[in-house]
């Protein structure tokens, strides 16, 4: 998972410890570098900084240390890691036909706090011939499981469950 | 044939009939057989190592004992391919070998096979696509090959262990 970083990035919705509400972030200060408000540099800014806005209410709060940042949503590690498989990081390739992902947090059927992936693939996709292929199938259970690995990997405190579906067409939604 | 297999072969058969005329009641029973098949090749191989098969019944018996619940949890803790360390595990059992590719599919298609069947079973608010069956099904045929593997592996003698005795042996 090298490359894999969950640095924080201007835009990010994030909750920030002992202050309630969600707050955008509006720039990022990186490990090292300086807020330009001299009054506000600490020893823990040292490791990064950002500067914030509360959604609700413009309150603006600035060098603000990383580590003090959550997810706002707590999807979204998972988010992010899937937008950076999409990159092909390591050769890794993204399959074409996948057209869509959604993420859920929720309970498993057995009560268990979880994460669940479910990617969306193109309808036809299954189909070889008129049939179902079971080399597609098997193809599309691979990369789930390699999405799953990289997912654990990031140590949440979620079961995680990557699972496949078909993309409805337009006109099945529609119906 | 045994059970495992008859069910997997169930499943395959539930899963492939007609997409246009299938019924929801088939897809789900697919789904669900999927998971049993899975379910029940496991179980006889954890009944093989822990009980011997005389008198007769004892080692059907053996089987009986475990607990869907537990298993999945075993198989969360076996679904990372190269740890070292699994979760529950005493320290005193140190875990051989790294867990390779094929303990960490079947541990992970384990849990999906499980979460899948019980909506299958109980979420009548879930809508079920027939590539959904042939999709578990296909699951549950990948853990068989790959359990074929990985049976013989020091590794897999842990893994049966736990899916009996995980839940007491930190007593």
């Amino acid at each position: 998972m090298d490359g894999l970083n969950f640095d924080p990035y201007s835009g990010q919705e994030v909750h920030v410890l002992g202050r309630p509400g969600v707050f955008r972030i509006l720039h990022v200060y990186q490990p090292g570098e300086e807020h330009p408000n001299t009054n506000l540099r600490t020893a823990e800014g040292l490791s990064g900084t950002v500067d914030l806005k509360r959604e609700k209410d413009g309150f603006a709060l600035p060098a603000i240390p990383w580590y003090r940042l959550n997810y706002a949503d707590e999807t979204g590690p998972v988010h992010h890691a899937i937008e950076w498989l999409k990159t092909n990081p390591d050769g890794k390739k993204y399959p074409d036909y996948i057209v869509d992902y959604e993420v859920e947090a929720r309970n498993d059927q057995s009560g268990n706090p979880s994460i669940f992936v479910r990617f969306l693939v193109e309808p036809d996709f299954f189909y070889e011939n008129g049939s179902p292929s079971k080399k597609k199938m098997a193809a599309l259970s691979e990369f789930t499981f390699e999405v799953e690995q990289v997912l654990l990997g990031l140590d949440l405190d979620r079961w995680i469950y990557v699972q496949s579906g078909v993309a409805r067409r337009a006109f099945d939604v529609a119906s | 044939m045994s059970l495992a297999e008859e069910l997997l072969e169930h499943a395959r058969f539930l899963a492939n009939l007609d997409e246009r005329t299938t019924t929801q009641a088939n897809i789900r029973r697919a789904i669900s057989a999927a998971y049993y098949a899975v379910f029940h090749l496991l179980a006889a191989e954890v009944a093989a190592q822990v009980s011997p098969d005389l008198p007769a019944g004892l080692r059907e018996r053996t089987q009986r004992a475990l607990d869907h619940m537990q298993m999945v949890k075993v198989a969360k803790a076996f679904s990372l391919e190269g740890a070292t360390k699994v979760k529950d595990l005493p320290d005193d059992i140190v875990l051989p070998n790294p867990v390779s590719r094929e303990l960490a599919l079947v541990g992970s298609r384990f849990r999906r096979l499980q979460d899948e069947r019980h909506a299958a079973d109980y979420d009548v608010s879930k809508h079920f696509d027939p590539t959904d069956a042939l999709n578990q099904v296909q699951e549950a045929e990948e853990v068989f090959k790959d359990w074929k593997i990985e049976r013989n592996s020091r590794n897999a003698t842990v893994f049966l262990a736990s899916l009996m005795f995980g839940k007491s042996w930190n007593k």
